[in-house]
């Protein structure tokens, strides 16, 4: 095949908001092109995604379907994508929102060593539903906290009950959380692996202050919520859609991407000290710390 | 290496240099990232090697980071962590490395419930162990029981020597403590035991010849393993080969996998008066150490090397 692959998008009336992120984050694997059932798809095109109203009734091979409603797809999809809210069960979701700038996982254990190091409450519970964000102190009392430091209780607590967008935030920074039926469904969160789910505030307090009594069970859960999120983000959802597809751009493939494609696989902060050690012992070498040989809208723009 | 190349197997040991300190933590987990493996399967055992990437990785381990987790906090003198921002946010970030590397395993076994459970509460990740027999468990045998504790282990802090020496005073005066094997604490302990006047009573004779210490097992009155949060513990082992029953700490770690109080040991307090009451009531009650001894050897019959390659290798 010459030139880049292509990957045929079957749009309908509307396009789905999140859709062209996803394409975006795709692009340096191949090219979307939009193409229309009436006519022979261009040369190069190697998968369709269909995110019509309407989906065809023989759709071409190999192909994703975009869930737009309740409406019934075509058997043999490769890949359902869905945006939150619109997901069901099996469904690769897409979040709208980002991973917080500037989150990390915390899991248990290290959060643990944080509380000990601030001289915060060993089992320190913190809640986030609707307009109100507290946290239990020592004492075992609700204290209301200004919004802006969910982030920081979120990454501290020993587990955390949260709903909504402040679930999508707990689960970023690695937190054990409890939520509510309605929020887990809207994430497509399994419940009792990557979240705890209960009705009612004080049923999910009572669950998480059991979960911050087993460091265990909130480590699991917490890792498996906080993969979760991540496999949620737009550029994770276009690289497990490319991968099934098989979609692989020629220039990615270039030997010396390696150091920071490890690092970047990691979870590498971009100020990590490690990146500044490996700049020191392997920048002499030409290309082997940016992401390759060959200069591209991606390479160029890579840190380390 | 040699039960893989029994079943069949065509095998090469991969080995690259560890830095262990802070500064360094991460060079190597990256070094062993770019390390290109052209092999059918990698099995990787230990930090940082379950870091190589690899389509068929499986992970057998034996033990993280410890320095970088757990060991400040028990106080290790070879860790340089602190409960500082500085060591968290490096423990963060091995944390968040290890859950990325581990979870590309195929399969991820550890070698005791210790270490599986170490697993699961760093990482929040699942295990399974895996036991496998002992360094020469196919020449160990059982033997009348002597008139001599045995100690098998290196002389160091998390092995906590002294409590044996300790507990060689309170002990029955016709038992003596055989204390086998070298370490950094070994000088400090031999004045230890000549401060306390137990130069007849305890034996600190350094490193031992394989041949001796078999013997040295077959005719132990009993084994004393009493170290701090253990991985796993040969001597356990190689106690029940021998037919020994173990005499353990409450807190001794993968040694309570093996050592079941009143069945095949004793599991004392760990304090020197505890473990001298239990050599106490094995030299009264000979019968009892011949029993707890012969259910520590029926406890590591089904262990063997070809199970263990079968299972890290199963598709």
């Amino acid at each position: 095949m010459s030139g880049e692959p292509r990957l045929a998008v079957h749009v309908g009336r509307q396009l789905p908001d999140l859709l062209p992120e996803v394409l975006t984050a795709a692009t340096p694997w191949c090219a979307p092109v939009a193409v229309s059932t009436h006519e022979p798809p261009p040369e190069g095109v190697v998968a369709h995604v269909y995110c019509g109203e309407v989906l065809p009734r023989s759709p071409v091979a190999p192909f994703a379907v975009w869930r737009t409603g309740d409406g019934a797809l075509p058997a043999g999809a490769a890949t359902v994508l869905a945006a939150a809210g619109s997901a069901a069960p099996g469904d690769l979701v897409v979040s709208p929102l980002p991973i917080p700038e500037g989150a990390r996982p915390v899991l248990p254990y290290t959060r643990s060593r944080y509380r000990e190091l601030r001289g915060l409450p060993v089992g320190m519970l913190a809640v986030a539903e609707g307009e109100e964000v507290a946290w239990v102190d020592g004492e075992d009392q609700l204290r209301c906290a200004p919004a802006e430091t969910w982030p920081t209780l979120a990454a501290l607590a020993a587990a955390v009950v949260a709903t909504g967008d402040h679930l999508w935030t707990a689960l970023a920074w690695g937190a054990p959380v409890v939520t509510d039926p309605v929020s887990a469904r809207h994430w497509g969160l399994t419940e009792g692996t990557e979240v705890l789910v209960a009705d009612g505030l004080a049923a999910r307090r009572e669950l998480a202050a059991a979960l911050a009594e087993d460091q265990g069970r909130a480590a699991g859960l917490a890792r498996a919520g906080w993969v979760a999120a991540q496999q949620r983000t737009t550029g994770r959802v276009a690289e497990r859609l490319c991968r099934e597809f098989g979609l692989t751009r020629r220039h990615d493939i270039v030997p010396a991407a390696g150091l920071t494609t490890a690092l970047d696989e990691l979870g590498t902060p971009r100020r990590a000290f490690i990146r500044r050690r490996t700049r020191a012992a392997a920048g002499p070498l030409p290309g082997a710390v940016t992401h390759g040989w060959i200069p591209t809208d991606r390479t160029l723009d890579a840190h380390i | 290496m040699q039960a893989l190349t029994a079943a069949g197997h065509r095998v090469d040991l991969v080995r690259l240099p560890v830095a262990w300190e802070k500064g360094r933590l991460f060079d190597s987990p990256l070094a062993w990232r770019m390390v290109p493996i052209d092999a059918d399967m990698v099995i990787a055992t230990n930090f940082p090697s379950y870091f190589v990437q690899h389509p068929n990785k499986v992970v057998w381990l034996l033990h993280q980071h410890r320095g970088a987790y757990d060991g400040f906090a028990a106080g290790a003198s070879w860790s340089d962590f602190a409960v500082d921002d500085i060591s968290l946010e490096e423990q963060r970030l091995m944390t968040e490395w290890d859950v990325v590397a581990l979870s590309e395993a195929r399969r991820v076994f550890s070698n005791s419930g210790v270490v599986s459970d170490r697993l699961a509460r760093f990482n929040g990740l699942p295990s399974t162990p895996l036991a496998h027999p002992p360094p020469l468990h196919e020449r160990l045998h059982p033997g009348p029981s002597g008139d001599y504790v045995l100690s098998v282990q290196r002389q160091e802090a998390n092995k906590r020597p002294r409590v044996l020496v300790d507990a060689m005073a309170d002990a029955p005066r016709g038992v003596r403590a055989v204390m086998a094997g070298r370490g950094e604490l070994l000088e400090e302990l031999r004045g230890h035991v000549a401060d306390r006047g137990l130069q007849q009573r305890v034996e600190l004779p350094g490193f031992v010849p394989d041949e001796e210490l078999i013997e040295l097992y077959a005719g132990a009155l009993a084994v004393v393993y009493v170290p701090e949060d253990e991985d796993y513990g040969y001597a356990t082992l190689q106690a029940f080969y021998a037919g020994k029953p173990v005499i353990c700490a409450a807190d001794s770690g993968g040694v309570l996998d093996w050592v079941e109080d009143g069945v095949t040991g004793l599991v004392t307090d760990g304090t020197p008066a505890g473990v001298a009451a239990a050599i106490r009531q094995l030299d009264a009650d000979r019968a009892l150490a011949q029993r707890l001894g012969a259910a520590g050897r029926e406890r590591v019959a089904h262990l063997s090397w070809d199970s263990v390659v079968t299972e890290l290798t199963a598709p």
